[in-house]
C-alpha cells in the first residue's frame, strides 16, 4: 500500500502522482513534494548511514540544514551525490539510493565500527593506529581513507550544463518568507528596482508550513498573494529555487538559481545558472533554523526536528508517525502537537524540559514539564524513548525542538561575528554586517511573527527612502502576536548512552567534552579537533548546540566561548555551477589569423599561441614526419621564397608631437633621429634592467611610429606604453592604439622575395634594392590601388620583407601570393620553420627574454645608449649586472654532428657542465635556451647561457639533459651559425 | 601587369571578407547580424587641443563632443561620435573608400590624431525584445535601459572578449570585439540565446 502516510489537504497536488524510486524500489508521490516529504509519506524513515559509525539515520529536518537525508541522485554521469532530499523537487522518474553502506541499507555491513566507537573518537587517528609505524602509510591509512568520504562520483564527465549571469538591483531581498515578502512589497511599491530571491521552489517561507492567519487568511495563502502581486510589477525580478550563496565584495552577491526541471524536458539548457548579483542594498530575512537537544541516542530514524514534523504535516499533508511524542525547551515546540492533532495524528506525550506550567492543552497526550528524554530505542526506526524520570513511552516520531537560531550566516561573510542573545538564547546579527545589508525578521532574532513582519515592511520602505524612493502608504499585514519563549538546554547527562551533536560528521557531545580534556579550549580547535561543522552541512543544526556543550564543560558563558568563521557558499554549489560555459574550446576564447581558412584547406598543422592558432607546418602529401615538412619549408625558403603570417606579432600604432621623445625613453637605443621611411630593431627593458621585449619600430611620418613586439608581449607592452604614457610621462604628446588586428601582416622571405612581391605591388612604388634598402618601411598600394605598408626587415636572415593589407583583404592577399609565387616554387611556411630560421641567424626570442637576462647578456651591450636616460638604464648600471662573467648568450653546435639524431630531440633545456664534470647545480654553468635540428647545417644546433661565454669561444663543454637522458659534447660558438656576414639580407 | 585607368597595376585583385562573413541569425525575439557596412576610426585629441578639437567638430559637423561614455551625430547623421576616454572618440560612420583617415579627417577638419580601426573590431548587431534577457548572461555591466540610455557606449569584458557595447535602438545594440575573437564572441551570443530563449 504506497503512501500509508499520506493525509488530505498540504500544499501539494494530490491529483498530480509522481513516481520514484528509492534504493530500487518504486515509489509514489504528489507533485510539490520533495523527495524527503514523498519518502515521509511512504512511511520510509531509514534513509542512509552515518558517516564514521554507520548508524542507520533518517529524515531531521525539512530544509537545506539537513544532515541526515543525503542522498545519491541520477544515474550514469547524471549521478549527484550528497543531495539533500529535503531540497530536492520531486520529479517523475526520479532515482535516488541512500549513501554510506556495504550492502543493504538495511544491513550495512560496515556498521561493525560502530562497536568500535570507543577508539573511534575525536580526533582518533593522532592516537591510535600508531604501531607498527611502517603499517600507518599501507594499510591503516588506505583502510580509513577507502572508508572516509561521503557519496561516490560517476567519474564521468559532466553531461550538463551551466551557465552564469549578471543582474542590477536597488534592493536585493534574501528571504521570501512572512519578513522578505513584506519587506518586498514595500520596498517595489516605491519603485526601486528589487530582486526577491529564496532557495524553496514554492515563495512564502515558514507560511507555507505554518498555520498562523495573516490577514485573516491562512498564511501560505497570504504569501500566495503577495507573490503575485509582486510578479505583476515590472520593477520586481523574482528567483525562487535560487540560493543567495555568497556574499561578495562591493555589494555583489553569488545567486545559484536551480533549473534542473527545465534542463530535464530540454538537455540543451543549463540546469543551473550562477548570477553574480550587483545590489546597492540588500535585506537579509533568512528567518532561522530549528537546533536539536543532545541526548542519549538521539540519532534514530524517526527522531526529527519539530519544525519539520509540523511543517510535514501542513505543507504536505504527512504524518510522521502514527504516535509522535514532542519534546522541547520552548513554547513552539507545542505547535507542533497542535498541528498534528488539528491533523487526526496522535500525539501520545509532550516532555518539556521547563519547569513551568503546559503551555496549552493537547487531547490524548501524557505532559511531562520538567523532565528530559535520555534514552531512545529502534535502531532502524524508533521504537520508544526514555524520561529522565524512568518512564518509558513507545513512540515511532520524536518531534525535538531545543529552540530556534537566527540564520544570520551570510552576515558574517565579511568577517562578522555575531553576538549572544540571552533574551533568546540564540546569536544574532551584530553591527559587523557586510556593507549594504540589512536584517530583519526571525534572522534578527526578532522571534514573534507579528514583530518580523512589521520589522521587514518598515524596512523595505526605510531602505527604498535611502536609495531615494518614497514608499507607498501600505499598511502591515496583521497576525495575532504568538510570544517566543525559551529557556536553553543544551543536553542532560545521558551515561554510557552517546548524546548526538552533528549527525553527519558523527560528532558526539563526548566527543566535544573530549577536545575541551584534551586541551582545546578554542571553538576554532575543537571544530577541527572532533570536525563538529565540517561537514556538508556545515553544522547548521549542529553548531550552536555544540558551543552550548562546550560552554557548559568550560564554564564560560555562550558569548565567551563564540562561533567559528562563517564562509561561503551558504549551501554546496557544483563544481560545474562555478565554471559556467568554461569548459572544452570554450575555455578561453580563440582567435583566428586572416590566413587561418587558407591554412586549413591546406591542411596545416596548427599550434596553439596563447589564444592563437597559427599555423605550425604545412605537410605535403608523402610526408609522416613533421621534420620532413619543417626542414623543406626552411631549405625551399632559404633556397626560392616562402610565406608566414605574422599578425599575430603586436603591432602599435603611436601618433604625437611627442613620441620620438617617448620612445628614447623606453627603448635601450635611439630612436628620435630614426629618419621617415626606416625601421630600427629595439630592446626594451624592465625597470630593474632586464629585457623586457624587442621588436621594430618604423617611422612612417614625423609624428607617426608603428612599434612591433613579440605575440607573447602584445598586451603587457600596449600596457606598459600605457603606464608610461598615463603616470610616468602625461606632459608628452603621445598617443596609442593597438593596430594588431588592423592589418594582416606577412613575412616574405627568401631570394625571390623581392621578385614576388613586384608582382603583387604597384608598379609606382619601387622596391628595388636602391629605393627600397634594408630597413626601410613606407605605405605603399597593391593589386590596385588597395593601401598597404612594406616593410624590410628580416627575421629569418634572408633577404625578406613583411607585407601588410587591412585585414579584411588578409585571406586574399595569401592566396594572390601564392598564385604570383608559384612561379618561384613559393612555400608557405609555419611557426616551427620560423623558429629553426630565427635561431640559425642567432635572433634572441622569448625563450632568450626570459626575465633573467640583460642587454649584455644577450650581447646586446653595444645597443646600449650611453647617452639619454631610458627605463631600466639606471638599475642596468648595477655592478652585479656589468660582471663579465655573467652568463651570456652564445652559440653550441655538437662535436659529434650526429649527436642526438637517434634519439630524437634537441638541446632544449639541456645544462652546461665541464667535461669531466658531476652533472649537480654546484657545476652547472648554464643552458641551452632554444634548439633545433638545422637543415642548413646538417646537425642540431643552439642558442644558450654560458658563464663568461663571449670570452669562451672555440671551447667545449657538455649539454647535459637529466629529463631526456643525454649528455653530448658541444663547442661553444658565434651565435650567428648561418650567412654571419649578413650579406644574404642587403642584396 | 594589367593596365588600369592608364596606370599598369599588379593583376591580381584583392577581394575584402567581413570577419563574420556577413552573419544573419534570427531567433524569436533575438536577431544576430553583423555589422559589415561600418567604417571605424580612432580620434586621439591632443592634449593642449581639447577645446579647439570641441569646436572644429562643432563647426563643420555640427556636432557636440559627447560626455564620456556617449555618443552624438553629425547633423546629416552621417557620422557618429562614440566618447570611450577623455580623449578617446571612435567615430563610426559609413564610408566605402580604402582612404578612410583622410576622409574622416576632411570631414572633421579638427586637428586630432586619426587612425583607421574598421578592420580591427567584429561588430555584431543584437536586436529585439529579448536582447537584455539574453545580454545579461554574458554582460556584466548594467544594461537596464535606466542606466544604459540609447546613445550610451562602454567597455567591458564578456566571455573573457573584450568588448564595446553601444546602444544603437530601444532593443538594440553594437558589440565590437577585436576581430580575430569575432567567432567566439558570435558562439557565446549563439549559446545565451539557447540557453535563455
Amino acid at each position: 500500500m504506497s503512501q500509508t502516510h499520506r493525509k488530505d489537504g498540504g500544499l501539494i497536488d494530490q491529483d498530480k502522482t509522481l513516481t520514484f524510486t528509492f534504493n530500487g524500489q518504486i515509489l509514489r508521490g504528489y507533485e510539490g513534494d520533495t523527495l524527503a516529504s514523498a519518502l515521509l509519506a511512504n512511511n520510509k524513515h531509514l534513509v542512509g548511514r552515518s558517516f564514521k559509525y554507520h548508524r542507520p539515520r533518517g529524515i531531521v529536518t525539512v530544509g537545506s540544514e539537513e544532515p541526515n537525508a543525503i542522498m545519491e541522485i541520477g544515474s550514469g554521469a547524471h549521478k549527484e551525490p550528497n543531495t539533500r532530499a529535503t531540497v530536492t523537487q520531486l520529479y517523475n522518474g526520479l532515482e535516488a539510493k541512500s549513501q554510506n553502506h556495504r550492502g543493504p541499507l538495511s544491513f550495512d555491513l560496515m556498521a561493525i565500527t560502530d562497536f568500535f566507537s570507543p577508539m573511534l573518537g575525536a580526533g582518533f587517528y593522532y592516537k591510535t593506529f600508531m604501531w607498527p609505524k611502517a603499517f600507518w602509510e599501507k594499510i591503516y591509512e588506505p583502510a580509513i581513507r577507502n572508508s572516509a568520504g561521503l557519496g561516490t562520483l560517476s567519474k564521468d564527465p559532466d553531461p550538463d550544463t551551466y551557465d552564469k549571469g549578471f543582474r542590477y538591483c536597488d534592493i536585493l531581498i534574501i528571504g521570501a518568507g512572512a519578513t522578505g515578502l513584506s519587506a518586498a512589497l514595500t520596498a517595489a511599491s516605491s519603485g526601486a528596482k528589487v530582486i526577491l530571491a529564496d532557495e524553496d521552489f514554492l515563495m512564502g517561507g515558514r507560511l507555507n508550513s505554518e498555520t498562523a492567519k495573516i490577514d485573516n487568511i491562512k498564511g501560505s495563502e497570504w504569501a500566495k498573494s503577495a507573490v503575485e502581486k509582486l510578479s505583476a510589477m515590472d520593477n520586481v525580478t523574482l528567483m525562487s529555487d535560487t540560493t543567495i550563496f555568497g556574499v561578495y565584495d562591493h555589494g555583489i552577491y553569488g545567486a545559484l538559481e536551480n533549473r534542473s526541471s527545465e534542463s530535464r524536458a530540454d538537455s540543451n539548457k543549463p540546469r543551473q545558472v550562477n548570477w553574480r548579483i550587483y545590489a546597492k542594498k540588500s535585506i537579509l530575512c533568512a528567518g532561522a533554523i530549528e537546533r536539536s537537544i543532545a541526548f542519549g541516542n538521539n540519532d534514530r530514524p524517526g527522531i526529527m526536528l519539530a519544525g519539520a514534523v509540523r511543517a510535514y504535516i501542513n505543507r504536505f499533508a504527512v504524518a510522521t508517525g502514527n504516535k509522535v511524542t514532542v519534546y522541547t525547551n520552548n513554547d513552539d515546540g507545542w505547535q507542533t502537537a497542535k498541528d498534528l492533532r488539528s491533523n487526526g495524528v496522535n500525539v501520545v506525550a509532550i516532555i518539556d524540559s521547563r519547569s513551568i506550567s503546559p503551555v496549552m492543552p493537547v487531547q490524548g497526550a501524557e505532559i511531562f514539564m520538567g523532565t528530559d528524554v535520555v534514552d531512545t530505542k529502534g535502531r532502524r526506526a524508533l521504537k520508544s524513548i526514555t524520561l529522565s524520570n524512568g518512564k518509558s513511552i513507545s513512540t515511532d516520531s520524536l518531534a525535538v525542538s531545543g529552540g530556534w537560531n537566527p540564520n544570520l550566516h551570510l552576515t558574517c561573510h565579511h568577517r562578522g561575528i555575531p553576538k549572544w542573545n540571552e533574551e533568546i538564547a540564540s546569536f544574532i546579527p551584530d553591527e559587523s554586517t557586510p556593507p549594504g545589508m540589512s536584517v530583519a525578521g526571525r534572522a534578527k532574532g526578532t522571534m514573534v511573527l507579528s514583530d518580523a513582519m512589521k520589522e521587514g515592511h518598515d524596512l523595505g520602505a526605510s531602505v527604498a527612502s535611502d536609495l531615494g524612493y518614497t514608499s507607498a502608504d501600505l499598511k502591515a499585514a496583521s497576525t495575532p502576536s504568538v510570544a517566543y519563549n525559551v529557556v536553553a538546554n543544551w543536553g542532560v547527562p545521558s551515561g554510557k548512552n552517546r548524546a548526538w551533536v552533528d549527525f553527519q560528521n558523527d560528532v558526539t557531545a563526548k566527543d566535544v567534552r573530549l577536545a575541551n580534556q584534551e586541551g582545546f579550549k578554542s571553538v576554532e580547535h575543537v571544530k577541527r579537533y572532533t570536525t563538529l561543522g565540517m561537514a556538508t552541512d556545515q553544522g547548521k543544526t549542529a553548531n550552536v548546540l555544540g558551543i552550548g556543550i562546550m560552554a557548559e564543560n568550560m564554564g564560560q558563558t555562550m558569548e565567551e566561548t563564540g562561533t567559528t568563521i562563517f564562509r561561503p557558499p551558504y549551501s554546496p554549489v557544483a563544481v560545474g555551477a562555478f565554471a559556467g560555459r568554461r569548459r572544452g574550446m570554450e575555455f578561453y576564447p580563440t582567435r583566428y589569423t586572416p590566413s587561418h581558412k587558407w591554412s586549413e584547406e591546406q591542411g596545416a598543422v596548427f599550434v596553439e599561441v596563447g589564444m592563437w592558432y597559427r599555423s605550425q607546418w604545412f605537410p605535403q602529401k608523402g610526408e609522416t614526419h613533421w621534420r620532413q615538412s619543417v626542414d623543406r619549408e626552411v631549405l625551399k625558403t632559404r633556397a626560392s621564397v616562402g610565406i608566414c603570417d605574422v599578425t599575430t606579432l603586436g603591432k602599435i600604432d603611436i601618433k604625437g608631437s611627442d613620441v620620438s621623445e617617448f620612445l628614447n625613453k623606453v627603448y635601450v637605443n635611439a630612436f628620435a633621429k630614426l629618419p621617415v621611411g626606416k625601421t630600427r630593431y629595439g630592446l626594451m627593458l624592465r625597470e630593474d634592467g632586464m629585457a623586457m621585449d624587442d621588436g621594430t619600430t618604423a617611422r612612417l611620418a614625423e609624428d607617426h611610429f608603428v612599434m612591433t613586439t613579440t605575440t607573447a608581449n602584445a598586451v603587457s607592452v600596449y600596457r606598459h606604453l600605457q603606464f608610461c604614457h598615463q603616470v610616468l610621462w602625461p606632459d608628452l604628446d603621445v598617443h596609442m592604439i593597438s593596430v594588431t588586428e588592423q592589418y594582416a601582416q606577412y613575412a616574405v622571405a627568401g631570394p625571390n622575395s623581392r621578385n614576388l612581391l613586384q608582382k603583387i605591388v604597384d608598379p609606382e612604388h619601387d622596391i628595388s634594392n636602391e629605393a627600397f634598402p634594408f630597413m626601410g618601411a613606407g605605405a605603399i598600394t597593391v593589386c590596385g590601388g588597395i593601401p598597404a605598408r612594406l616593410f624590410r626587415i628580416s627575421f629569418s636572415g634572408e633577404l625578406a620583407y613583411e607585407i601588410a593589407v587591412p585585414t579584411r583583404y588578409g585571406d586574399s592577399l595569401m592566396r594572390a601570393m601564392m598564385e604570383a609565387g608559384e612561379e618561384f616554387d613559393v612555400v608557405p611556411y609555419g611557426t616551427e620553420a620560423l623558429g629553426v630560421m630565427r635561431i640559425e641567424k642567432g635572433h634572441a626570442a622569448g625563450p632568450e627574454l626570459n626575465g633573467q637576462t640583460s642587454a649584455h647578456d644577450l650581447g646586446m651591450g653595444g645597443m646600449v645608449s650611453g647617452k639619454k636616460d631610458f627605463i631600466g638604464y639606471k638599475l642596468g648600471q648595477r655592478e652585479e649586472l656589468l660582471r663579465n662573467d655573467r652568463m651570456q648568450m652564445v652559440g653550441f653546435k655538437p662535436v659529434n654532428k650526429n649527436a642526438l639524431v637517434d634519439n630524437g630531440h634537441s638541446m632544449a633545456g639541456a645544462h652546461l657542465l665541464g667535461l669531466r664534470e658531476e652533472a649537480t647545480t654546484h657545476n652547472d654553468q648554464g643552458w641551452i635556451s632554444s634548439s633545433i635540428y638545422s637543415p642548413m647545417l646538417g646537425c642540431y644546433i643552439g642558442l644558450g647561457f654560458i658563464k663568461d661565454g663571449l670570452n669562451r669561444k672555440g671551447e667545449f663543454v657538455r649539454a647535459v639533459d637529466l629529463v631526456r637522458n643525454s649528455d653530448i659534447e658541444v663547442e661553444i660558438c658565434s651565435p650567428h651559425f648561418y650567412d654571419p656576414e649578413g650579406g644574404r639580407l642587403r642584396v | 601587369m594589367i593596365l588600369k585607368e592608364g596606370v599598369y597595376v599588379s593583376d591580381y585583385e584583392l577581394l575584402p571578407e567581413s570577419p563574420l562573413g556577413g552573419v544573419e541569425i534570427e531567433m524569436d525575439g533575438f536577431s544576430i547580424t553583423e555589422v559589415t557596412d561600418k567604417s571605424l576610426v580612432m580620434v586621439a585629441l591632443p592634449r593642449e587641443k581639447f577645446s579647439e578639437v570641441e569646436s572644429s567638430i562643432d563647426k563643420s559637423c555640427g556636432l557636440k563632443l559627447p560626455e564620456i561614455e556617449r555618443s552624438a551625430h553629425s547633423k546629416d547623421s552621417s557620422i557618429t561620435l562614440w566618447r570611450l576616454q577623455k580623449n578617446q572618440v571612435l567615430a563610426y560612420f559609413t564610408y566605402e573608400g580604402n582612404d578612410v583617415e583622410a576622409h574622416l579627417s576632411s570631414r572633421l577638419s579638427a586637428p586630432a590624431y586619426y587612425t583607421d580601426q574598421s578592420d580591427t573590431w567584429a561588430m555584431i548587431r543584437v536586436s529585439g525584445q529579448r536582447t537584455r534577457d539574453v545580454l545579461e548572461r554574458i554582460c556584466p555591466i548594467d544594461i537596464s535601459p535606466e542606466a544604459f540610455p540609447v546613445g550610451g557606449v562602454s567597455r567591458t569584458i564578456m566571455e573573457h572578449i573584450g568588448t564595446i557595447i553601444f546602444r544603437d535602438g530601444d532593443d538594440s545594440y553594437v558589440l565590437l570585439t577585436m576581430r580575430s575573437f569575432g567567432r567566439s564572441m558570435l558562439h557565446a551570443i549563439e549559446v545565451s540565446a539557447d540557453n535563455v530563449l
